[in-house]
């Protein structure tokens, strides 16, 4: 009997400890957070912007950097090889199209834990809570927007209800393998659009480090960007008016001049205390060895000085005599020559270069860069081009006079008929005479080549060519307006001998292949 | 009713065979049985007449027998049941027998940890290795001592420094990214590492593999005993933890009646390694590639004074461009004379690094016992020293260990058993920081590596032992640096346990188990003020040096920075913690009971509770004047630097584990020949997280047993059969896979993103792992047969297993469509399937009076295959040395570029990825080129050029070990062997070599003129022109590296140990007061018999990765033991 009892006091306690185990087991296995508070939901914010950048593909991609495989016989990186030469890329890298396939996608994702962990908590209508929602919607849309843009052809108004997209992901991947079928761009282009009005609505500038968040400022120039490239350059107006105010603050070129050395100079350009600078990321990047003076193997493909005469830097400009030389002393801010045996090229030196140093006893870390994913200076130029588009050419005109007194030393002030009368004097580009004219074919209608819109458009997207040098954004143009651009092969004195490939209007190339490992894993691939 | 049916058949059944044969004049026997404990008669006992096997008979209900036809000659009855010793009486007409229980549990039990079994009830596979025997004089970690002692069971030494732990495998991987580590279980309470350093890790030499040996601070002369569990039916009542098997160590206790004091001592001298073992260049010929090298356009003036890293030729030139004053001379004048006698110096000087870093140093153990005990108790305790100065040059180690054990008897239903054990340790090791990966040539670099082993290995002989060369920048000498760059460990484990048993009846008993373990790990990395890397980070001796020295900070706030110090003076001061504790807690209840003499009952039933808190912190001190009174002076820029460059100050991290499972088991038996048990476990874990879904986990095993030589028609064929057993298990187990693998529910950790202003610093949440809501165990299913024979009176004891094990749900690393922010993602996708067969065969040679020679033989044999794991890897996972899994080949698995021999100018060629790959044929267009290999790519369609080499765990092993006993001499020799493994060799190949590397003396085959192509494969030293021609050449010279010729077959045979002890006879021990005393010379590992002649003295065990590493030395040792 005393068995009996003993037995069933001890089965009691089993039956008290399974049912109190669950307590017990509740305790969490290490120093991971869990997302309950406003500070909380403010810093997993900080996850929802990019680690990595895109700049470093999209520039190898467009017409800023020619072959000097000629010239260099240091080891040339086979991932750099494979983008440039718009072939699909098996090679893995920092800056590869997979890492930013997952890094945009993992901002969508802690975009979407904040919105969550916002509607728990009580969601929008919470004061302290909204602007964090507002940021959240913004971020989301920011990185489903730059995923689209590199992923798929271009948005147009014609095909791109068919064109294949990419999901739009507005809750937290459940599962482990979860299939996607892929959406069309106009589908996701009208997502972004609503993401961005709500947004609009609740983002401030109440954040910890406001440069590295979308505060107002960047939001509408966020927005400016995607109508503009939305084909609604009415809106894209309104938003830069926005964006820019009555005064625009614009880069301040002389104080960066008062840096001794580029490598310092650089790191300035990108401090968040520069009015211009309105959103900042960092990337996991050799993007600074390329657009930086350092040689060997990170000048394989380079913005020669040769690219730098003919089409960008010193491309000649409306404002410019005929006669007059084009030069460094022109700039506010001295763009740089530098020469290695035959090698020359010429850069800005506006990318910096830095180094994360993960270990100092070892010295071992990433490398690192930072860039203005919007500044009021490209701003400006895009509400130049949404002037244009709407036969604004005298407002445009404005602008990119504002721009350009800014950029150069002297004082620019041209009008829509010199800039008609300039381009149409100026030979449409060819690989072996290159300048900075060349032919737009866009999805969408634009006045016929030697009209003053088609000479406007061809002023702006040469400003801004120059102007977001080595930042990427220049094969988003290439895209929207048809340009066809070639692979040349440089000797390094300056002649091109050959051209290895070209990327017409219609070539699908333009859509970045979708990455090995997530076609492996049944994403539909773009076509080839 | 039945079972005595069936024994009436059998006995009749033996009693007509027996009949047959007896002819003589016989006698009939009678008598009862009963036993000493509980007075009641035997069922089923078996009686049998000695020396005549062929009559014999089991006792009825009453514990009656009738035994027929004995003959008149017949002197002596023996009597057997189990669980009873065996009683030998005189033949008479009426015998009554009282059989004795068998006290000698640990020969005939099965210890699990938790319960000890009946090894003929027992069903599952496992084996019991005697500590006494496997230990190995003057290694002290026990776990080394396990090498070649079960079949099964692999120990492969990835390095022998003290307190790392061996990487130990049961029955092979069970995992793909787990850590596939037994658990290690001592009396009866899982043992947890204090840092959790997987597989892969074991072999790294960091400095953390220092501290992976959970039970390092085990004394060896405390173990009684191992019993390591290896099929899912033994290991089952661990269930959810024991997938990858379970190693029970079970300590010395006190016996009643028997008090004695013991002393060990050893006494350890280790070989120094020498050159003669290994395939290095002397130093002329070390010299003549200097020549070479320098002819083909490196080591010139220019590109070698300023280099950050330079040897002889760095050396010559810093001494033509010095100047001194005083004298007016220069350090070496500037002439082809002087230079050609300079380096003609280096010519004759073969420094044997060896030597000068390592030692003959005395290691030496001591251990006290004493124990004894009286019916109301007893008790063990120990104590112990061993003092090691060390092999190599900063490698000392000290260790103390003490224990007690007590077992008190406060009733005799009531007893309490109480442990202490505590150890301390402290050691010292060369200062090391952590290895990493070049991703993209796959090559594993340490900064600062200080080595012993490593640099003799790695240096060039031609170096002058007492001069100073260049190293990031800095002078360096190995001597000098290991003096002022060290590690030093201190370790603390202590574990209270005590346990209360009940036993209300005798065949209830109620238990109750706690215990509390703590484990301390302090690790102090001291470099020193003129340390080599202290004094890099104020190398500036020129401006070039100034601005290319990446130690050097130059302040980005201030446009006019120039690089400078941020360690003006002083050195570095680092501080690793790791602390561990953990609690348990166990109630169970055991219930034994045998139905009418036939029907066995046993059960055990218990639930426990687990605790497990680690923490660890990290501290770096910057600036501390050792020499200076030990005062800190920093520079205040060293923490604006780090702010900068986003680099930790110091560091923190605390981790819970918490486990609660309820378990059972039981076996019925019906005469103790026919058994059937079942085990379940039902187990929880919070190490996924929140979760509930994924928090349980019931495992179970069904097995069963069949002791052939039991029934009574099998007696006819003792005692040439003497014993027979089959049995049979299925079981499911589980473990919860990588430790990192914990996403359940998301995982949101925190995280300091980079910034370059400290203005724009803030510290953000990162998901760093999504939700993976069907996260889950991995598990096993495992069928095992195992086959116990004993022939001729058990002299030659045969056991084989066979099994076959199916593990699921593999947590495996995958790629996704990557849309919810990661592509490759881990989770439970993989499967592997794996088979294999162990044998174990003892036999006693010759057994005489004073002379007996026992052979012990093991082999066992494994095999697995990956079956599902759906990941793409990089070329580079594939050719690296530690293998990878892939389906359809082992884990492990490692693949080699197919080399094709040299080109016409030496450099090697390779098929390469853009062969083309026929997928209905299968066959493959060879397209061979030099430079082609990009070990980035991870197209699986351009993978098909790889040939499989074959998988870096061996499958094969086997021992083989002898023991001669005359007298007092015993004279053991011990063998062991390994196969079915590839080795990767060295990558000793580059593009570019400097100065400082050695070489081995395959470069003497090396190509050096055309035409060399067509009888040797070993590449040109490349010329700078070549390398100026062709920016890819880096990339053949490492394909050479992982190319199909340089790979190795892992199979080696070792000479193990040998050994010749000698037992004093009593008198003389007697004549110094003992009462024994025993002396024992032990060689152990004293060379390879058998080894791939292509490793060239490599050592196929031992991963040369530098750091703390250290290969398992050759040694003597010198035991002495007394007891009083």
């Amino acid at each position: 009997m005393t068995i009996m009892k003993k037995s069933i006091i001890l089965f009691a306690t089993a039956l008290f400890a399974l049912v109190s185990c669950d307590k017990f087991l509740d305790t969490l296995p290490d120093n991971r957070a869990e997302v309950n508070s406003v500070e909380k939901v403010a810093a997993l914010m900080g996850d929802a912007y990019s680690r990595t950048d895109y700049m470093m593909v999209t520039e190898l991609l467009a017409d800023n950097m020619d072959n000097n495989k000629a010239v260099i016989t240091s080891y040339a990186d086979r991932f750099f090889e494979q983008v440039w030469n718009w072939e699909d890329v098996t090679e893995s890298n920092n800056e590869s199209p997979e890492n930013i396939w997952q890094n945009n996608w993992g901002s969508i994702a802690a975009a979407n834990q904040v919105l969550e962990a916002i509607n728990e908590m009580g969601g929008k209508e919470n004061p302290e809570l909204a602007p964090y929602y507002g940021e959240a919607l913004m971020a989301r849309a920011y990185a489903h927007f730059l995923l689209v843009n590199i992923f798929c052809l271009h948005y147009n108004t014609k095909t791109s209800t068919t064109d294949p997209g990419i999901p739009y992901m507005d809750k937290p991947e459940q599962g482990l393998m979860p299939q996607y079928e892929r959406s069309n761009v106009a589908e996701v282009y009208k997502r972004i659009d609503e993401d961005i009005q709500e947004g609009l609505k609740y983002v401030t500038d109440n954040y910890a480090v406001p440069k590295y968040h979308f505060n107002v400022q960047a939001s509408y120039a966020f927005a400016t960007r995607f109508y503009l490239y939305y084909e609604k350059p009415d809106k894209a107006l309104e938003y830069a008016n926005r964006c820019l105010g009555p005064i625009p603050a614009l880069r301040d070129y002389d104080e960066l001049n008062t840096y001794p050395d580029k490598a310092t100079a650089s790191a300035a350009y990108v401090r968040s205390d520069m009015k211009s600078n309105l959103l900042l990321q960092t990337g996991a990047s050799n993007q600074g060895l390329f657009w930086g003076n350092y040689s060997g193997s990170y000048k394989h493909f380079g913005h020669t000085t040769n690219l730098a005469l003919t089409e960008t830097i010193f491309g000649r400009v409306p404002w410019l005599g005929e006669n007059d030389s084009f030069s460094a002393s022109n700039y506010r801010f001295k763009p740089r020559n530098y020469s290695s045996s035959r090698l020359r090229y010429t850069i800005f030196w506006n990318v910096p270069y830095e180094f994360e140093v993960t270990n100092p006893v070892a010295g071992t870390g990433y490398r690192r860069t930072l860039y203005p994913a919007f500044t009021t200076d490209a701003c400006l130029l895009d509400r130049a081009e949404a002037k244009i588009l709407l036969h604004d050419y005298v407002g445009a005109c404005e602008d990119l006079n504002l721009w350009s007194s800014n950029m150069y030393t002297t004082p620019v002030n041209v009008t829509p008929e010199q800039v008609t009368e300039f381009y149409n004097n100026m030979d449409y580009y060819t690989w072996q005479e290159p300048t900075p004219k060349k032919h737009l074919e866009p999805a969408f209608e634009i006045d016929e080549e030697g009209s003053t819109q088609e000479c406007m458009l061809q002023y702006v997207l040469h400003s801004r060519r120059v102007e977001t040098l080595g930042f990427g954004i220049r094969w988003f143009d290439i895209k929207r307006y048809g340009i066809t651009i070639y692979r040349r092969v440089s000797d390094g004195d300056g002649v091109i001998s050959s051209i290895s490939d070209e990327l017409k209007p219609d070539d699908l190339r333009r859509a970045v292949q979708i990455p090995l490992r997530v076609r492996d894993a049944g994403f539909e691939a773009n076509a080839r | 009713m039945r079972s005595k049916l069936l024994t009436s058949l059998i006995s009749a059944g033996l009693l007509l065979l027996g009949m047959a044969t007896s002819f003589a004049q016989t006698k009939t026997v009678r008598g009862t049985v009963i036993a000493e404990d509980d007075g009641q008669p035997v069922v089923g006992a078996f009686v049998t007449v000695q020396g005549v096997s062929k009559i014999g008979t089991l006792t009825d209900l009453d514990g009656n027998f009738e035994l027929k036809n004995v003959p008149q000659s017949a002197k002596n009855l023996v009597v057997s049941f189990m669980g009873y010793q065996d009683e030998t009486v005189p033949v008479a007409d009426k015998v009554k027998v009282t059989l004795k229980t068998d006290n000698e549990l640990l020969e005939s039990a099965v210890v699990t940890g938790m319960t000890s079994v009946d090894r003929r009830l027992f069903t599952g596979s496992a084996a019991k290795v005697d500590a006494e025997e496997a230990k190995i004089a003057g290694i002290a970690d026990i776990s080394r001592s396990l090498e070649g002692r079960v079949a099964g069971v692999t120990v492969q030494n990835v390095s022998g420094t003290f307190g790392t732990a061996p990487k130990i495998r049961v029955r092979g991987a069970t995992s793909i990214y787990g850590s596939s580590k037994p658990l290690w279980v001592v009396d009866g309470v899982i043992m947890e590492d204090v840092v959790e350093v997987d597989a892969e890790d074991l072999s790294s030499g960091d400095a953390n593999t220092l501290i992976s040996s959970a039970i390092a601070g085990l004394n060896s002369d405390d173990i009684e005993s191992f019993d390591i569990l290896k099929d899912g039916s033994a290991t089952s009542i661990y269930g959810a933890r024991a997938m990858a098997g379970v190693i029970v160590v079970t300590t010395k206790k006190g016996k009643s009646g028997h008090s004695s004091i013991n002393y060990t001592g050893e006494f350890t001298v280790r070989l120094k390694p020498s050159y003669s073992n290994f395939n290095i260049m002397n130093s002329q010929d070390q010299m003549s590639i200097y020549q070479e090298l320098e002819q083909k356009g490196y080591l010139l003036y220019a590109g070698t004074v300023n280099a950050s890293e330079s040897g002889i030729y760095g050396k010559m030139y810093s001494l033509i461009s010095q100047f001194d004053e005083t004298s007016g001379m220069f350090g070496l004048p500037n002439t082809p004379e002087a230079r050609a006698e300079y380096l003609r110096a280096a010519e004759y000087r073969n420094t044997d690094w060896f030597d000068k870093l390592f030692t003959y140093n005395l290691q030496h153990n001591h251990s006290l016992s004493m124990s004894g005990g009286t019916d109301k108790g007893n008790y063990y305790a120990s104590l112990s020293v061993m003092d090691d100065p060390g092999w190599s040059v900063q490698s000392s180690v000290r260790r103390f260990t003490a224990n007690i054990n007590t077992t008190y008897k406060i009733s005799s239903t009531l007893s309490v058993n109480l442990i202490g054990n505590a150890s301390y340790r402290t050691q010292r090791a060369p200062g090391t920081l952590g290895s990493t990966v070049d991703a993209v040539n796959g090559a594993v670099q340490r900064d600062f590596d200080i080595n012993p082993y490593s640099y003799a290995l790695n240096t060039s002989r031609a170096l002058d032992p007492d001069e100073f060369y260049t190293r990031n920048y800095a002078p360096f000498n190995i001597f000098h640096e290991l003096e002022n760059n060290y590690l030093d460990i201190d370790v603390t484990n202590v574990r209270f346990q005590g346990e209360l048993k009940f036993k209300p009846i005798k065949q209830l008993e109620f238990s109750a188990l706690a215990a509390y373990k703590y484990s301390g790990t302090s690790r102090e990395h001291y470099i020193l003020d003129d340390s080599n890397q202290a004094l890099a980070y104020r190398a500036m001796q020129t401006t070039t040096i100034r601005d290319s020295n990446s130690f050097l900070y130059t302040d980005p706030d201030d446009m006019f920075a120039v690089p400078v110090s941020v360690l003006p003076v002083g050195g570095i001061y680092q501080r690793t913690d790791n602390k561990m504790n953990g609690w348990d807690l166990r109630v169970s209840a055991n219930y034994n009971q045998t139905f009418a003499k036939i029907h066995t009952l046993s059960a055990y039933a218990g639930a426990e509770v687990n605790s497990t808190d680690r923490h660890s912190s990290w501290f770096r001190g910057w600036g501390i004047q050792y020499d200076m009174g030990e005062i800190a002076n920093y520079d205040y820029r060293v923490f604006k630097k780090g702010a900068e460059e986003n680099s930790q100050y110091f560091t923190m991290d605390n981790t819970h584990e918490r486990r609660a499972a309820f378990f059972g088991t039981a076996t019925y038996s019906l005469k103790n020949r026919y058994s059937i048990n079942g085990t379940i476990r039902y187990e929880g874990s919070n190490r996924l997280g929140k979760a509930r879904s994924a928090r349980w986990l019931p495992t179970w095993n069904v097995s069963g047993r069949w002791n052939i030589s039991d029934e009574p028609w099998m007696r006819k064929l003792q005692p040439a059969l003497s014993h027979a057993a089959v049995k049979l298990s299925y079981s499911l187990t589980g473990e919860s896979g990588p430790s990192w693998v914990t996403n359940s529910n998301v995982v949101i950790a925190a995280y300091n993103p980079w910034r370059n202003s400290v203005n724009d610093r803030e510290t953000i949440l990162t998901i760093s792992s999504l939700a993976n809501p069907d996260l889950t165990f991995e598990k096993k299913h495992e069928f095992n047969v195992g086959v116990e024979l004993g022939f001729v009176d058990n002299r030659i004891n045969f056991t084989g297993d066979w099994y076959k094990r199916n593990n699921y749900d593999l947590i495996g690393r995958t790629n996704t469509q990557g849309i919810g922010g990661e592509v490759m993602k881990y989770g439970n996708v993989a499967s592997m399937k794996s088979d294999g067969f162990e044998l174990s065969l003892t036999t006693q040679n010759i057994r005489t009076k004073n002379f007996k020679w026992t052979t012990n033989l093991i082999y066992s044999h494994s095999h697995n295959e990956v079956t599902k794991l759906y990941t793409n890897l990089r070329v580079i996972d594939l050719v690296r040395g530690s293998g990878f899994a892939m389906e359809g080949y082992p884990n492990h698995s490692i693949f080699s570029i197919p080399f094709r021999g040299l080109n016409e100018e030496g450099i090697p060629t390779f098929v390469d990825q853009d062969s083309e790959y026929n997928k209905e044929t299968g066959e493959l267009k060879e397209h061979i080129s030099t430079t082609g290999i990009y070990f980035q790519t991870s197209d699986p369609d351009k993978m098909h050029f790889l040939e499989y080499s074959g998988v870096a765990d061996p499958t094969d092993l086997g021992s083989f070990g002898n023991t001669f006993e005359w007298k007092g001499f015993r004279l053991n020799i011990f063998i062991t062997g390994s196969f079915g493994n590839v080795v990767r060799l060295d990558p000793v190949f580059k593009a570019r070599y400097s100065d400082l590397n050695s070489m081995p003396r395959e470069f003497k085959n090396r190509w050096v003129v055309p035409g060399d192509e067509n009888t040797t494969t070993i590449p040109v030293i490349a010329s700078r022109i070549q390398n100026t021609n062709d920016g890819h050449l880096s990339y053949a010279y490492n394909a050479y590296n992982y190319s199909t010729e340089r790979i190795a077959s892992g199979d080696f045979i070792r000479l193990k140990e040998i050994s010749l002890s000698y037992d004093l006879p009593k008198k003389w021990a007697k004549a110094i007061y003992c009462n024994n005393m025993s002396l024992k010379v032990q060689a152990t590992n004293i060379c390879l018999l058998y080894a791939d002649p292509k490793l060239n003295g490599q050592d196929p065990e031992f991963f040369n990765t530098g750091g703390v590493a250290v290969p398992v030395p050759r040694q003597f040792t010198l035991t002495l033991k007394l007891g009083l």
